[in-house]
């Protein structure tokens, strides 16, 4: 012992927590005495042991006994002075029942940590996916919301789908409507953005008509909004900017209102800064004026991108306006029958346009799933409880014999399932701010709507606070009523009998095959969803995409208007990018290869098709001529492109290996000819496009991303297909990181204005690819393995319990002589039962979870013996673990003190 | 009645008071029912056990002078009371009564 220190100081931590547990007196003061002489007199008696863990739990054990009972004033209901009971208030007596129930979590430390625990797991999957829900459903951030509406046009029997109007419709209904106060307009559009304050980039923005703002009630922070006079072709060249970009881009200069910026190529001149946090209409940060002229323009026809909404006047119901646009619609369909035939005019609520009854519909689904978890975990500690109460039952016998109401014994009972859900809230509380603030980072570049915010806020509390009750009183009340019913003297005369006739075993083993069933369900969608993302972001996608960079560019028309200004970039930017120092090899491509290349359908020679739908499909990436070098890819047969595939050379065609197999499968292709038609949906089967001719086959870059559908697919060379959007593919010796500014530079040297897109390794963007679907999958996963954890808890309250009722039949049978084998195995074998019966119903519910979310796998198949193998497996081991530890008990029960047992 | 029953562990408690007599300090008491039970005592339930007989009546305490010199906490002295020892005698009557008349089976061997 170190001569220095003869006065140790016991742990801090547990003197602090004795001073808030115990009394402030000399009562309090002489018992923390005690522990403390107890310490010195233990450290004096052994040399070099420390004993500041023992002083800790010690503290811990006595302060929370003697701090929770002096703050909860328990005094039990059962034993009292003869008929000298002092009335008690309803606050007092809810503080005494809430102190039983903080008294039985001390006692059983193990059954209550399950408890909470499962409570926790079901309170905190359904708040985090009712966060999630709440986030992306909130109310739209603009003043009285409800008044806002959305018009456009509906094609007659498919009411979820949004035709937005053209120049003409916009302008005669902006003339001729009156029930709302303005009819506004934005069109979405990219914005390229240039100038000496950073590299030039690409964002989102819209054309907004001049009342778009006053329609939502939002105006500039800084500067004004657009004037009418703005809104006329050849009107001046403004531009408004969001808080964000303005602080992002330009570092928040207030100088920056009246000067120019660079939008698409055009100066503009900054009249306002829109507040902070707003985005219009939905992520976008810049806006300039509408300017677009109906004349000219024929009825029914033009771009159908104008989406149109207002607010409606004050007083106006939704009813009337629609009323009004439909008598608008109808003037132009008298006036142009053709092309306004089967479609009507659509007016709804803005927001009902913008999250979709399809999110709603999708978000409460998931809600219910979660919700079904809560269930799970009600039923668990309900099971947990009744196998508590069995064995006690006889005790709770006696205590309403000496008087003790029903409604008592059933609040005493209640008032531990409520502590153990408060519990559970605050752990589920927990796990909703952690799970809303997972989701919504995982989310966050994905969330179409800047609103959108699933991380736990007040009304998520508010909804925790609910489910803690309704849990409370669902765990307890079964169990209560049930117990609470015995009558007294059976108990009594029946002795350990006597919960046979609880009859709550079959109840009991049911909820446990629905506890199977629901996680079965989840887990097997989950991994039939999960399977595609997981072996693909392991599969070998045919090539070595560790040192690849990528990146994308994009001609504008303004800037780009034809394919010789196309073809002429490309040709100057390639030996730009090849001479970038750490660059092995430089290519283009119009789809990253190992992401979905586009689909066209396609014409054989001398095959003769019927309809345009007959027309075989296949994926098509179209490539500058070393794509394959830079890939370091060979040709599986005949010759990869090269510089003669040029627009004067003849048109030509690599094909992969599964396009050859599938079309054709006996002869070589080199030499045959297709005609790719450029599009998925051709209107006619004209065949009197470019027939290109194969020379070459190359192996499957996995041309069809994820899915496992048609991987079969061609290569057009770009010179001979030129393209205004090209993504940039480089093979680095180095970090392909390290090149981003390099190849920025390149860019620029051609055209200082135009942006690079998404720079980055070609890794990244493949993982990117699957974002949104591991977000899915891993919400599917956590909330079955929850289901899965509860059911076993489930389970093995149930086992438990059975093994508790059975003691005497088991003791007597091992008396006769009985193997502990065959009655571990009986055990284990009911156990086991409920598992199987809960795998059937769950593969039932996987095929109906299946078909429900059916586009969102990346195989064709609705069943995978393989996941239901492995999920099957999972829960079997679980099953087993779950029955071993009460099987165990069974086992070890001693003949002759079960029979004593009575 | 005056008082209600006594239970086991506040017997125990009465009785390893009365044993140490004027060293009746918290943690001499809680070892004499330890070494005389042979059972752990949990520092809770003694303590907690204490406050309720003390509130019923059955016990008093006063501070003493701690013997160890290293304590700087107040020591209580606990006492029972004559009401206390009323409920002693009256636990007393009614387990001998009980116990009347089955020595010879109960005896140890």
């Amino acid at each position: 012992m170190n001569p220095g220190a003869r006065e140790p100081r016991p742990p801090r931590l547990g003197e602090k927590f004795l001073e808030w547990t115990l009394p402030v007196d000399v009562s309090g003061e002489s018992i923390k005495g005690d522990l403390d002489q107890e310490y010195r007199q233990l450290r004096d008696a052994s040399l070099g042991r420390s004993f500041r863990g023992w002083y800790l739990w010690e503290a811990m054990k006595l302060g929370v006994r003697i701090g929770v009972l002096r703050f909860l004033r328990v005094r039990s209901p059962f034993v009292r002075g003869s008929g000298k009971r002092p009335r008690m208030g309803a606050g007092e007596r809810i503080l005494q029942e809430f102190g039983h129930g903080t008294r039985f979590v001390v006692r059983s430390p193990g059954l209550a940590l399950f408890a909470v625990a499962a409570m926790g797991l079901g309170i905190g999957a359904t708040a985090t996916m009712f966060s999630t829900s709440h986030g992306l459903l909130r109310d739209l951030p603009y003043v009285e919301p409800d008044r806002l509406v959305y018009v456009g046009w509906e094609r007659i029997g498919e009411p979820n789908d949004d035709v937005e109007l053209t120049v003409s419709e916009l302008a005669e209904w902006r003339e001729s409507q009156s029930t709302l106060e303005a009819l506004a307009a934005a069109r979405v559009q990219t914005m390229d953005l240039a100038g000496t304050e950073g590299p030039p980039e690409r964002i989102s923005g819209a054309q907004v008509t001049a009342d778009a703002f006053e329609a939502v009630r939002v105006q500039p922070t800084w500067g004004r909004s657009f004037l009418p006079e703005e809104e006329v072709v050849g009107g001046p060249d403004v531009v408004l900017l969001s808080h964000g970009l303005w602080t992002r881009r330009y570092g928040a200069d207030p100088q920056l209102l009246g000067r120019t910026i660079r939008v698409n190529g055009t100066e503009r001149t900054v009249v306002g800064i829109m507040p902070e946090g707003f985005r219009f209409p939905e992520v976008e940060d810049v806006w300039i004026p509408l300017q677009v002229d109906a004349a000219g323009e024929e009825p029914g026809e033009g771009v159908r991108r104008f989406r149109a909404f207002g607010r409606l006047r004050e007083g106006v119901a939704l009813e009337e306006a629609r009323a009004e646009f439909e008598t608008l619609a109808r003037r132009f369909e008298q006036a142009n029958p053709e092309a306004y035939q089967g479609y009507a005019s659509r007016l709804i609520r803005y927001y009902e346009y913008f999250v979709g009854l399809d999110a709603i519909i999708i978000m409460n689904t998931l809600l219910l799933i979660a919700s079904f978890v809560l269930l799970i975990a009600c039923a668990s500690v309900a099971n947990l409880f009744l196998a508590r109460a069995a064995g006690r039952s006889r005790d709770l016998a006696v205590r309403s014999a000496m008087g003790a109401s029903r409604g008592r014994i059933i609040g005493q009972l209640l008032s531990e399932t409520m502590v153990i859900s408060v519990m559970g809230g605050v752990l589920g509380a927990g796990i909703a701010y952690v799970g809303g603030a997972l989701v919504q980072r995982s989310l966050a570049a994905q969330l179409p709507f800047y609103w959108m915010d699933t991380r736990a806020d007040g009304t998520v509390l508010v909804f925790v606070g609910l489910l803690v009750l309704l849990a409370g009183v669902l765990a307890g009340i079964f169990p209560a009523l049930k117990v609470s019913g015995i009558g007294v003297s059976e108990v009594l005369k029946d002795g350990d009998r006597a919960s046979s006739f609880l009859r709550l075993g079959r109840l009991s083993r049911m909820l446990v095959v629905a506890e199977v069933t629901l996680s079965f369900g989840l887990l097997a969608t989950a991994g039939m969803m999960g399977k595609g993302p997981l072996l693909w972001n392991q599969s070998n996608p045919g090539f070595d995409s560790s040192r690849m960079f990528s990146g994308e560019v994009s001609l504008r028309p303004e800037q780009y208007p034809g394919a010789e200004d196309w073809t002429r970039f490309y040709q100057e930017l390639l030996p730009r990018l090849e001479t970038v120092p750490g660059v092995r090899a430089a290519t283009l491509s119009s789809s990253l290869p190992g992401l979905q290349a586009s689909t066209w359908r396609f014409h054989e020679r001398g095959v003769v098709y019927d309809r345009t739908v007959d027309l075989p499909l296949t994926r098509v990436s179209t490539v500058a001529p070393h794509f394959f070098r830079t890939l370091d890819v060979e040709a599986v047969e005949g010759r990869l492109f090269d510089d003669g595939d040029n627009a004067d050379g003849d048109p030509v065609v690599i094909i992969n290996r599964s396009f050859a197999d599938r079309f054709f499968p006996d002869e070589s292709p080199l030499g045959l000819q297709i005609l790719p038609r450029g599009q998925m949906f051709p209107r006619d089967l004209d065949d009197q496009g470019t027939w290109v001719t194969v020379v070459g086959v190359v192996p499957d870059l996995r041309m069809n991303g994820p899915r496992q559908e048609r991987p079969e697919g061609i290569y057009l060379p770009l010179p001979q297909r030129p393209q205004s959007y090209m993504n940039i593919l480089l093979q680095s010796s180095a970090d392909p990181e390290d090149l981003i500014p390099l190849v920025r530079a390149s860019v620029a040297g051609l055209d200082p204005d135009l942006p690079l897109n998404l720079p980055r390794t070609l890794q990244v963007s493949l993982a990117e690819e699957m974002r949104a679907e591991v977000v899915l999958v891993s919400l599917l996963a956590v909330s079955g393995s929850i289901a899965l954890l509860l059911a076993s808890v489930g389970l093995f309250g149930v086992l438990a319990f059975a093994v508790r009722r059975r003691t005497r039949e088991i003791g007597i049978r091992m008396a006769l002589g009985a193997e502990v084998r065959s009655v571990l195995w009986q055990t284990l074998q009911s156990g086991l039962t409920q598992v199987t019966m809960g795998l059937v119903g769950g593969a039932l519910l996987a095929l109906t979870l299946s078909s429900l979310v059916r586009d969102l796998f990346f195989a064709e198949k609705m069943m995978d013996w393989g996941v239901y193998g492995v999920v099957s497996a999972l829960m079997l081991g679980t099953g087993i673990a779950a029955s071993l530890i009460p099987a165990a008990r069974a086992t070890r029960v001693n003949p002759v003190e079960a029979l004593r047992q009575d | 009645m005056a008082a209600s029953p006594l239970g086991e562990f506040e017997q125990l408690v009465l009785l390893a008071i009365l044993q140490r007599g004027d060293k009746a300090f918290g943690l001499e008491v809680r070892s004499e029912i330890e070494e005389c039970t042979g059972r752990q005592v949990s520092r809770g339930a003694f303590y907690t056990t204490l406050d309720r007989l003390e509130k019923k009546g059955y016990l008093e305490w006063e501070e003493a002078t701690p013997m160890d010199r290293d304590r700087t906490a107040p020591l209580r002295r606990f006492k029972v009371t004559p009401v206390g020892l009323a409920a002693l005698r009256a636990s007393r009557r009614a387990l001998q009564a009980l116990w009347r008349g089955l020595d010879e089976i109960l005896e140890e061997s």
